[in-house]
């Protein structure tokens, strides 16, 4: 995880800790707490730092910003009871506590426990091996972390106002330092940067606009003249309109827009809802009563988590503080390793939990936090993908994705900020906006051409979805139901 | 800091965070701030509590008790915004939170060519208000939460659902609001919102679920005990409505005249006139997340924004109304006005820093942050549409329609950057043939664009079709926030919507 911790620059190493109570001490003290009690079976005391700050822009001016930092320490105690093990989760604010009220969380949680009774997941924790700098102190990010970003956003501000149109955009950077540990032997340590920026540059007469997002966890890796150029190149392809009626089209999809497809069908792969019948996956003729081992998608598509991936590292470690369909917080301490959940098509696993795994003979998989795609040898850019296509449309952000159909997990949503006519492998002008009525199954199904993987920024789900790798797609009839007149 | 207090609606503030020393550490952070140069500095301390416990076939899944604390500084320097938060509740948090606040605004000065500046409001000076809740949820014990739950689970699976899921969400805020003007306001609020969703598994593999449709509401736990709602009744048809819909054909695409109950209208109010009509939006503050808007300045007292038959409000004022309270996050106490009168555009929603910029004399109270960590935007008040007081009941509505669907509860939404092109399901699709109710159809959703649908407005309901809706979790802003809004609304019928069929419209 150090290496996570090494690209978070310039970060700043807060010494003079803001918190009354060094995080590490923190945890001690309520394993210690935790000791004293005769019931206890094992306690978690999980502490997190956190710090954020943002930048947004309307009209080519800074408009409101922000940053701050916070702490949390949560407890999960496992008591014994006279029917098997009962579990609780509490938590308070960590930027002014000490030893006092850390005990008496513990006690709280312990109290809880007993009204809450027995868990019927009850397990052992099983730790692994250590990971992570114990010692380190916690990183807290601030404004300092946009200046590689600053000047040249100025210059764009200052073009745009000699030309006609300008910008709005948002950019976020983020830190979280975390501790972990347990009675029974977890012990991890481990920071996970996340950011991104986005713009929006609109003409003045509000008929052209257009969206680029990216994805960073350092503000160090943009190249905000391209992105510049970029917007530019596509406000330049939207003086020529050329509307098109709802329909079925060939249709491009840059890695942001697949992201936000794909992420729409995330929540239905789990154990629980495809064995109880509630679920895409579930199956009625399987053994198993899910599709796993069938073809789920036409195409070759892989779709996988990897705490390894790079670029995207993630903790190697399972951290479930709550429990959920996909989550028991007796499987803290777990490794997380590499899960495949579509191989070459066929549904390879679903998420699910020690528990899970054990009622239902499906080996337990872990959603360790990031997603992604690749279908065969896709090597191309999106640039090369466009030429590709001889009559078609490029869809470059969609937006208020929601679902219709969990059982088809059919979703309905718009494009936004950016569509296009090619002909002939050319972007040959804009054309309107629309709604679609699609899946991310139909469209992995229809999918023609796949482009190199790439980590990328989603649009629809980027306030809860910060790791992804996705190619760009070129999918067929791809179905838009309605002609939406925004701009 | 010396006005007399002035006290609205029965005032019930937690003891721990009326502890808090509100004046010190205001000041603190004021005189911080504009030493440092800032000519305008507010405050906010907010204490948050978000409990719940969420049940699936009659097993506790989780249960959750998130406390939080944070103060926030606002601060404007040579015309730009500043904002840092600190968890920290003293003079340490309050003194780094302003220097960090001014820090930033100097940063946003070099790349701002317009000056913030806020549009007038009176000084409040000394204010407590609180909401109307009863039992505080924080002090009912979870197993009696968890019981509820399971006993209600427990009730549909005995009538036929396969799977239930049952949840239970309550939120408390205590808030304090200074400003640089000498305001010293403390506010409390409550809300809770309770949903079951019963699943039926046909034979056949294919899956179909039915929620209630109980409305969140700014109650405390009584909420669930009193009667204001008949969860035994609600509960008690729930099973055979699924049933029905789980065997219902799909629906026929086509137009058709619909009846719309305010368990579902809300939403397309929500969206398609609340987020609309806001002034941040109209100014372009959300060009690149929530977006723009089809409404303009220049429409106030022109667009024809629907049929005469429709009139909308906004207001912070409506019993149990989830944006009802005393004072905005800016210290503003919110007017209630006509957003839309006669089917004509009237107003529009409005903080202190959108009214200067729109040229208003002041803002209509609509601020606010989903916590003091969080810089305030402007936000939706209720946003409701007031019933006929000559219209027909529920049942004269239905009968004036010969072919028709009466759409009931929420499920599905999407509506485009500029508030236009929508599509909008339901719970419950219910055919009218003759004026009769006789089926429930699937997949079925109406389709259409803001000023089409409402210009089809046709029948307006009377008071006894009436209902409070509305969501703890409206979204907006970056970084995204959430906010608690409610709409009231009565039953209306709107004549001609475009009904596609979901499953169909794919293939």
């Amino acid at each position: 995880m150090n290496k996570i911790a090494s690209i978070l620059t310039p970060a700043v190493n807060v010494n003079d800790l803001l918190l009354r109570t060094k995080p590490q001490q923190m945890v001690e003290m309520a394993k210690n707490a935790g000791l004293a009690i005769n019931k206890i079976r094992d306690l978690v005391a999980y502490i997190s730092v956190d710090s954020n700050c943002e930048i947004r822009w309307a009209s080519s001016n800074l408009t409101t910003n922000g940053t701050g930092w916070g702490a949390s320490l949560v407890v999960v105690v496992y008591i014994n009871t006279k029917n098997g093990v009962a579990t609780a989760t509490c938590s308070i604010d960590a930027a002014n506590i000490g030893q006092d009220e850390i005990v008496s969380l513990v006690n709280q949680a312990v109290a809880k426990a007993e009204i809450l009774g027995c868990n019927v997941d009850a397990a052992d924790l099983t730790p692994q091996k250590a990971f992570g700098n114990w010692d380190e102190d916690p990183f807290i990010t601030e404004a300092s972390v946009f200046a590689p970003i600053i000047s040249e956003l100025g210059e764009m501000f200052d073009n745009s106002r000699l030309s006609d149109y300008t910008h709005a955009g948002y950019a976020e950077h983020n830190s979280v330092s975390v501790w972990v540990s347990s009675i029974s032997g977890v012990s991890a340590q481990y920071v996970i940067p996340s950011g991104r920026i986005e713009f929006t540059a609109r003409s003045n007469d509000g008929c052209r606009s257009t969206w680029l997002g990216k994805s960073t966890r350092s503000f160090t890796d943009l190249n905000v003249a391209s992105i510049s150029s970029s917007l530019q190149t596509r406000l330049e392809w939207q003086r020529h309109r050329l509307d098109l009626p709802a329909g079925k089209y060939t249709t491009v999809l840059p890695s942001g827009c697949v992201g936000d497809m794909v992420e729409t069908m995330r929540g239905a792969l789990n154990v629980r809802d495809a064995i109880e019948g509630n679920s895409f996956f579930a199956s009625q003729t399987n053994q198993n009563k899910t599709m796993i081992g069938d073809r789920v998608v036409k195409s070759d598509a892989n779709l996988f988590s990897d705490p390894n991936f790079p670029g995207l590292e993630v903790p190697d470690i399972v951290v479930s503080l709550h429990d959920s369909a996909t989550e028991s917080v007796f499987d803290t301490g777990l490794a997380a390793g590499k899960t495949s959940w579509i191989d070459k098509g066929y549904l390879k696993s679903l998420d699910g939990t020690r528990s899970t795994s054990k009622a239902t003979g499906i080996a337990r998989s872990e959603d360790c936090g990031n997603l992604i795609l690749a279908i065969g040898e896709g090597k191309d850019s999106l640039e090369d993908m466009i030429a590709d296509v001889e009559d078609g449309i490029l869809c470059t952000s969609l937006w208020y994705i929601r679902d219709l159909d969990p059982e088809q997990l059919l979703v309905t949503g718009l494009t936004r900020d950016g569509v296009y006519r090619i002909k002939n492998g050319e972007v040959i002008g804009a054309t309107n906006n629309f709604r679609f009525n699609e899946s991310a199954i139909g469209m992995l199904n229809r999918v023609r051409a796949a482009g190199a993987t790439e980590i990328t920024q989603v649009r629809e789900h980027a306030e809860s979805v910060d790791a992804m790798a996705m190619p760009p797609l070129t999918v067929s009839d791809f179905n838009f139901s309605s002609v939406s007149e925004a701009n | 800091m010396n006005s007399p207090l002035l006290v609205l609606n029965h005032s019930r503030i937690d003891d721990q965070f009326l502890s808090i020393p509100f004046d010190l550490i205001a000041d603190t952070a004021i005189t911080t701030a504009t030493k440092a140069g800032a000519t305008w500095a507010d405050v906010r301390i907010e204490s948050g509590r978000d409990g719940g416990v969420a049940l699936h076939d009659c097993e506790l899944e989780t249960a959750w008790d998130y406390p939080s604390i944070a103060l926030g500084v606002r601060v404007i320097v040579d015309g730009a915004w500043g904002f840092a938060s600190d968890p920290v509740i003293s003079e340490v948090g309050a003194r780094r939170a302003a220097i960090k606040a001014v820090k930033i605004a100097k940063l946003s000065r070099a790349l701002t060519n317009r000056k913030v500046e806020l549009a007038d409001a009176p000084v409040i000076g000394r204010a407590q208000w609180s909401s109307s809740w009863v039992v505080d949820p924080f002090t009912v014990s979870e197993r009696e939460k968890i019981d509820l739950f399971a006993q209600w689970s427990d009730g549909l699976m005995r009538e036929g659902a396969d799977h239930v899921d049952a949840t239970c969400n309550y939120i408390l805020e205590n808030k304090f609001y200074g400003d640089v003007t000498g305001n010293h306001i403390i506010q409390q609020r409550m809300r809770i919102e309770s949903e079951l969703t019963a699943t039926i598994i046909s034979d056949d593999g294919k899956f179909t679920s039915l929620s209630t449709l109980a409305a969140p509401t700014a109650r405390g736990y009584e909420w669930m005990t009193d009667g204001s709602h008949d969860w035994e009744k609600e509960l008690a048809e729930l099973p055979s409505i699924l049933k029905e819909k789980a065997k219902a054909p799909g629906v026929k695409p086509g137009k058709y005249d619909i009846v719309i109950d305010p368990t579902n209208l809300w939403l397309t109010i929500h969206e398609s006139i609340g987020h609309a009509t806001e002034l941040d939006r109209i100014l372009g503050y959300e060009t690149n997340y929530a977006g723009t808007t089809f409404v303009t300045l220049n429409d106030i007292n022109t667009l024809k924004y629907g049929s005469g038959l429709l009139n909308i409000t906004g207001d912070r004022s409506t019993p149990y109304g989830l944006s009802t309270i005393g004072f905005d996050d800016e210290g503003v106490m919110p007017e209630s006005f006509s957003l839309i009168s006669n089917g004509v555009l009237a107003n529009v929603q409005s903080d202190r820093s959108s009214a200067a910029a729109a040229g208003f004399p002041y803002s209509n109270g609509c601020a606010y942050a989903e916590g003091a960590d969080s810089v305030p935007l402007q936000r939706m008040p209720n946003i409701s549409m007031q019933h006929n007081e000559n219209g027909p009941d529920l049942q004269a509505l239905i009968g004036g329609v010969e072919n028709g669907l009466y759409i009931k509860g929420d499920d599905s939404w999407s509506i485009d950057m500029q508030r236009k092109n929508f599509q909008f399901t339901g719970q419950q699709f219910w055919r009218i043939e003759q004026g009769k109710i006789t089926n429930q159809v699937n997949d079925a959703a109406y389709q259409s664009t803001t000023p089409e649908f409402w210009g089809s407005l046709t029948e307006v309901g009377n008071q006894s079709t009436y209902k409070l809706n509305g969501a703890l979790n409206c979204g907006k802003g970056q970084p995204g926030q959430g906010a608690p809004v409610s709409h009231g609304a009565p039953a209306a019928r709107f004549n001609q919507i475009n009904i596609i069929n979901t499953a169909e419209d794919q293939k």
